[in-house]
Parts: structure tokens; sequence; C-alpha cells
């Protein structure tokens, strides 16, 4: 009895040492599965939302599976197809670990779309499944296991029945162990529960704190609910929305049969979508943009499949797309997106059209190598490739493309990269600027051959004045010289008119002598360099006239002089003017008893500065007034008044190097009055003060 | 070494030379006068060299010089006269037809000590030609008679 007993003992005890192992199996592995949906709800809460709250359960989830495992591997030592099975749950668990801490990483790095994305790869999901399927297995074996440990420990006990007394005990105790097992079992499904509902609170908090509507459907399209955002967004409340059909929703604006098509797809065909775009007319928020998600839901704690819509309303970027597609059409400059990837243009502005002749469809659909100049080929390569790799944005760049019609245009490029290896270009014709300025090159080429050719014949002409200064005179110097020697010599043998040829030999040659001398003058001052310098109008006027006074001896002459200006000028040629305007006034004022000459200056608006000087002289004709400034025109003969007809010219010569203008007007026996201008602004240089 | 005080007057053109001496003549300055057709006799006569070796030493009391002349012009003359020490104190007239101002501006820069423009008058010709000689031959005191530098051929 005792030995039996003992024996008994014994072997109970083992079993039930075995049963509490299977038992602390089965609660692990619950608690990892559980550890497990934290570690994805965590991630998808942070990948939807962004929030770092999420995170935190996550990385605690992470932390219990890597405890758990090793726990899990030492309540099965004992068990080899326990522990083969939990050695291929190992791996799955610890992918999808990984696989949910690769889409907080990528929603971090801020590639929001990425993250989502990877979520939508179902990769976790299938990840899960498999986890659960070999959990199920694992599971209902440990059942089994458990009957079969029961089963031996009843076993025990009829082989034990020689001790009745004892054999009560036992079945007391086994039944006391039984009623334990399964009030543990019934606490550790109530754990489950209520872990379940805490993951579901979880994920309604995530559903309730993103910013984009969503909806939650059923199979028929019915809302089961939706989120704080929707109801801001459409204005609705629960009691309006939730049980309702989509499409009475907001006064039927989702009554739109392709999108209720698609919806009603999503769950019988596993159809889920991503960013379709559907225009709506929500009441009183009129027409907007929304891009739709749709996806497959299983309904936490049973089977029932849902459907999770969320709305992304895009007007606003679609209306900034829209404005900023506006400025790409209107632009002038060829706007456009080209792809170094596979050597095209991505999107170009209608301008192509008016620039190179090509319709934008028959611009994008030719390799942009295609267009360009064979000879730019290398250049634009390389432009592009510094671009590319580099990162280094294009300025003013150019190179030639293919009209339409054959021709070359040359374009100047300015160009920024994008990532992805794309270049946001902009790019204007040049081709005219650059054939002007070619015909600017050439034009100046020309000018400087031309202004070589003046310089050489500016020099010919000064070497032809002076030979004539030297060559021309000594001749005459002889003449006058000898008819002079040849009147003293022969005083007496010459009568009068023999004395009176020699003098007319003699005054010819001095007057040809005055005329070169004059014709040198104007010659000179044609070619002389010109030295602007401020000066004194009225300071050289009373100057030249005190010599004209002087010259003409004890003439009565009332010079009139008013207030003139300091003027930008040369001063030795404006002096020739003077001598020469001055000097004429007296010349053709000498029959006069007393001769008025007045000298005079005005502003005027178009000229700048008018001079005029007047006299009470011989005048002339109007209709010959044409002639006064011609070289050697002259409108008096040597009788009435001595003169070589160069004086006015030079007057005319000087008065045009300067810029100005020359006039005159008289009548005969009346006067005369010179004009000259010189340009200037009158209001700046009128402020000569002239005393009385 | 004589005493006559003397004239050069280089000028290529005979009539030129002819209405010069005329008008020297009626200043009584005539007989005074050598003439050289060019500028390269008017350095052998300064210098006592060529067909002028054997001439009584001593320098002109002045030098009229016309501007054109063959082979050796009046300005190259005068830059060797200036250049020369022993002949550099010897006054120089330059006598010339042009009125250009680049030759005058030359004229003054090698050192000339007056600058005529002959004028196509007679009257004013002989008036100026009188001036000058009256003024370089008759008032104007030269100055002391330079030594004969040591290469001269002693004599």
């Amino acid at each position: 009895m005792a030995v039996a007993a003992t024996y008994a003992v014994r072997a109970f005890n083992s079993t039930n040492a075995s049963v509490r192992r299977t038992e602390a199996v089965r609660r692990e592995m619950m608690e990892l599965v559980l550890v497990l949906q934290d570690v994805e709800i965590g991630s998808r809460g942070y990948i939807l939302t962004g929030q770092e709250q999420f995170v935190e359960p996550f990385e605690r989830g992470a932390a219990k599976v890597r405890q758990a495992l090793p726990e899990l591997r030492h309540l099965t030592v004992d068990d080899p197809h326990a522990r083969e099975r939990l050695d291929r749950m190992a791996p799955l668990i610890a992918q999808r670990v990984e696989h949910a801490a690769q889409g907080i990483a990528l929603r971090r790095s801020g590639a929001t779309a990425a993250a989502v994305a990877h979520v939508a790869t179902g990769e976790g999901k299938s990840l899960m499944d498999e986890i659960r399927r070999l959990f199920d297995e694992l599971r209902q074996r440990e059942d089994r296991r458990l009957d079969e440990r029961l089963a031996a420990v009843r076993r025990t006990a009829t082989w034990t029945t020689t001790a009745l007394a004892l054999g009560l005990t036992i079945d007391f105790v086994l039944l006391g162990l039984v009623f334990s097992i399964a009030r543990q079992g019934l606490r550790i499904r109530a754990r489950a529960v209520r872990e379940l509902e805490e993951a579901r609170k979880y994920s309604d908090s995530i559903v309730e704190t993103v910013r984009e509507p969503l909806l939650i459907l059923s199979e028929d399209l019915h809302v089961v609910r939706a989120n704080r955002a929707f109801y801001r967004k459409f204005a609705a409340t629960p009691a309006g929305t939730e049980g309702r059909p989509l499409r009475e929703l907001a006064g039927g604006s989702w009554q739109v049969p392709a999108l209720l098509d698609r919806l009603a797809a999503v769950i019988p065909q596993h159809a889920e979508f991503d960013d379709l775009e559907v225009v709506q007319e929500i009441p009183e928020r009129g027409r907007r943009v929304h891009l739709l998600t749709a996806r497959e839901l299983v309904r936490p704690g049973s089977d029932a499949r849902l459907l999770l819509l969320a709305i992304d309303d895009v007007t606003a970027r679609r209306a900034a797309e829209e404005e900023r597609d506006r400025f790409f059409n209107i632009s002038l400059d060829l706007l456009c997106i080209a792809s170094a990837a596979d050597g095209r243009f991505k999107q170009v502005s209608p301008t192509v059209t008016d620039m190179l002749g090509w319709t934008p469809e028959e611009f994008l659909a030719q390799p942009y190598m295609d267009l360009i100049h064979p000879d730019d080929r290398a250049s634009s390569q390389a432009e592009v490739e510094r671009q590319v790799r580099l990162g280094e944005k294009v300025l003013n760049f150019e190179n030639r493309f293919r009209h339409k019609d054959g021709s070359w245009r040359i374009l100047s490029w300015r160009s920024v990269p994008q990532p992805g290896g794309l270049m946001y270009a902009s790019a204007r014709d040049v081709t005219e600027h650059r054939r002007m300025d070619h015909q600017i090159r050439d034009l100046n080429a020309e000018l400087s051959r031309r202004a070589a050719e003046l310089e050489a014949a500016n020099h010919e002409l000064e070497a032809f004045s002076y030979s004539v200064s030297h060559d021309l005179r000594a001749p005459l110097r002889h003449i006058d010289g000898f008819a002079n020697l040849l009147a003293r010599n022969n005083r007496d043998r010459l009568d009068e008119k023999g004395r009176r040829h020699v003098d007319v030999i003699a005054g010819a040659a001095r007057k040809l002598g005055i005329l070169i001398d004059e014709l040198l003058t104007f010659s000179r001052m044609g070619r002389a360099e010109m030295r602007h310098t401020p000066t004194d109008m009225r300071a050289l006027v009373a100057e030249v006239a005190a010599e004209q006074n002087a010259a003409a001896g004890d003439r009565r002459i009332d010079w009139r002089i008013g207030p003139l200006p300091t003027v930008a000028a040369d001063p030795a040629m404006l002096r020739q003017v003077w001598v020469n305007l001055l000097g004429n006034a007296v010349k053709y004022s000498r029959e006069r008893a007393e001769a008025v000459i007045a000298v005079s200056h005005r502003a005027d608006p178009r000229l700048g500065h008018v001079f005029s000087v007047r006299d009470n002289g011989a005048g002339f004709d109007m209709q010959y007034a044409g002639k006064l400034f011609g070289v050697f025109q002259r409108l008096h003969t040597d009788g009435e008044f001595e003169g070589t007809g160069v004086g006015l010219a030079n007057v005319r010569r000087i008065v045009q190097r300067h810029g100005g203008h020359t006039w005159a007007e008289g009548a005969p026996g009346v006067g005369a009055t010179f004009h000259f201008s010189l340009p200037g602004h009158p209001a700046v240089n009128g402020r000569n003060p002239t005393p009385p | 070494m004589s005493d006559i005080k003397q004239i050069l007057l280089a000028e290529d053109n005979p009539n030129d030379v002819e209405l010069t001496l005329a008008a020297l003549a009626e200043h009584h300055l005539a007989n005074q006068v050598v003439v050289v057709p060019d500028g390269a006799q008017a350095l052998e006569f300064l210098r006592r060299t060529g067909r002028f070796a054997e001439r009584a030493p001593g320098n002109p009391v002045v030098v009229l010089l016309d501007l054109k002349m063959p082979r050796v012009d009046g300005l190259e003359v005068l830059r060797q006269i200036k250049a020369d020490p022993g002949l550099r104190t010897t006054p120089v007239v330059m006598l010339t037809s042009s009125r250009e101002e680049a030759d005058l501006v030359r004229s003054y820069q090698l050192g000339t000590n007056a600058y005529v423009v002959k004028p196509v008058g007679f009257e004013e010709f002989v008036d100026a030609v009188k001036q000058l000689g009256f003024f370089w031959a008759v008032i104007n005191e030269p100055p002391a008679r330079v030594t004969p530098t040591a290469t001269e051929p002693a004599r």
C-alpha cells in the first residue's frame, strides 16, 4: 500500500508537472500572439498618423517578443514536436517584427507614401497568418497532450485501486486538479478577451486621431462607423451617418456609379484600391476633388469583413496644379520636364509649337538627343550628367534644336535637377540674338575697316595740304616778288599802263595766297581734333568785337552785345566762328554812317542754344540764302565787297562739328541776321550774368 | 679769323635766293651772305669740311635755314647745329613757306632762335628779311667766339 501509494504519488507528481508545463506553453503562446498584435497596431498607427505615441507600444511589444521566445524554448525542452513548431515560428515572428520596424523607419524618414505602400504589400498579414496557423497547430496538440496526460493520471489511479482510500484520495485530488486546470483556462480566456478589448480601443483611438476622414463600411456599403475627421469635414453627425447606406450620405453626393461599383468589389474580389480620384458636389462645400483609398478589414474578434475608406481632399492641391499649368501654358519661354533616365521630355509647354514647330505630342515622342544638333550632343550630354549626378543647376547653356521645318534654333537653357533623374528646365530662343550678335560683329569689323580707310585718307589729305601750303605758296611769292622787282628796277621805263599791269599781277598773286590760306584753314577745321571746354561766349564775343572794332579804324559801330552763356565747345574753333560772323557784319555795314551790330542769345527747346548776329548792312536777297554757307559761294562781287567765299563755309563746318545748325535771313539794303545753334541745356548754361 | 659778319643762307630755290638777296641788298647786307643750296653743304660750311675745308675759321652771325631742302632738310641741319658744342650758340632762323603748326612746334623743340613764315607779298617779305638781317647781323652781339676743337687741323 505504502509502496503503491508512493508510486502513485510520484506518478501523479510527474504527470502534474507535465500538465503545468503544457499550460505554461499555451499561456506563453497566447501572450506572444497578443504581443505581436501590439507590434502590428503600433506600427500601423505610427504609419497612419506619424504620432510618436504609437511607437512606444511597438517597441514594448518587440521587447516582449524577444523575451518570450527563449522562455518558450525552455518550456519545450523535453518536447521535440513543440520545439520543432517553435523553431519554425521563431524566424516568422522575427520577420514580422522587422517588417513593422521597416514601415516605421520609412514613415519617420518622411516617405509616408512608401510606408503606406509597405503596409499595403500584405506581407505582414501573410506572416501573421502563418504564425497563427502554427500557433493553432501547437495549441491543438497541447490540448491533445493535456487530455492524454489526464488519461494517464486516471490510468495510474486505476492501477492503484488496491488501496481504495488512497484511490479515493487520488480521485479527490485529481478532481481538484482538473477543476483547477479548468479554472486556470477560464482565467486565461478572460484575460485574452480583455486584451482584445484593449486592442480595439487602441485601434479606435488611432482611427479617431487620423486627420483624414475615414469611413468603415459593411460589405453592402452601409456605414458601420466614421471618424471625427469625417464628421467635421462633411458636417455630419453619427446619428445621421451610422447604419445608413453610403449613397444616401451628404445629399447623395456619394452616388457616383463608378465609385460605388469599385467599392462593392473590394470585399468579394479583394479589389482594394489606392488614390481613386473622384469629383463630388458636397452640399454647402461645393465641388471637391477626393482621392479615395479602400482597404479590406477583418473585424477583430470575428470573421466579419469590413471596408475601410480613407478620403483625401485634394481640391486645393488640384487648384494649385491648375494654376501652375496655366502659367506653364502662357509662358513665352519653353518650359519642360525631362528625364535623364530615358532621355525624353516628360512634359512640355505649348510654346514648343511657336518655338520649334512641333506639337507637344510630337516633341515628347522623340528622344531629346535626336532633336539636338549632332555637334552639340556631347556638350548637352555633359550638362545633363553634371546636373543629374552632381545636382548642379544649369544656367545659360546653349545648344541647337531642330525645328520641324529642318532649321536649327539656338536655345538658351536654365535647368534645375530634381530627385529621380528629372530636370525642370526652361529654354529661350536666342537665335535672333545670336544672329544680331554676328551682324554687330560684322558691322563693327566693317566700321573698323572704314575708320582705317578714313584715317588713311585723312593722312593723305594732310600730306596734300602740307604740300599745298609749301609748294603753291612759293611760286606765288615769286610772282609777287619779281613783279615788284620789275616795278622797282624799271620805274623809269614802265609807263602808267605797265605799272598797273605789274600791280594786277602782284595783287592777283596775293589774292591767291589768301585763298590758299583760307582753304587750308577750312580743311584744318574739318580735321582738327575738338577739345570741348567750358567757353565763356560773352568774353569771347567781347574780345573778337574789340579786334574787329580796331580793324575798322575810325568807323562808328554801335555794338549791342546781349547776355551770352558759357557753353561746352572748342574755344579756338568758336573764335573762328565769331571772327567770321562779326567780321562780315563789320564789312557789310561799312556803307552805313552808323553801323549797328547786335549779338544775342536765346534758349530753344529743340535746338538748345541759339546765337544771332544782326547788322544793318547791305543784306542779301533771301532767294540766294541757300548759297550763303557754300565754299567759294559769294553774293557780292569783289568790287562791292572783297572776300573769298570761305568764311561762312568755315562757320558752317565748325558749327556742324559741334552738332549745331546755321541759317540766316536778310533783305537787300536792310541788313542780315546770321544764326547758329549749339546743342546743350540752356537752363543750365544760361546763368551768365551780363553787366550793361 | 675773319671779322666780316657773315650770314649763311641755306635755300634750294634760286628764286627765293634772289628775292632774299634783293631784300638784304636793300639794307646793304647782301655782300656778307654765303648761299648754299642744301642742308649738307650748310653743314660742310659750318664745320669747314668738304668744299669749305679751306674757308677762314669763324661761325656766321646768323644762319637762315629753309625748312624744305633736298638731301638734308632744314630741321636736320638745325638739330645738328644745336647738338654740336662748337655751333650751338650760333643763332638760327627758320625760313619757311609753311604755316603748318607741326613744323613750327618741331623747330622750337629743336632750339631755333626764330621762325619766319615767308609772306606771299614781296613788301612784307622785304620787311621780314630786313628786320631779321638787321637784328641778327647788326644789333645782336654774338656770344664769345668758341675756341676751335683740338681735332681741327692746325692752320
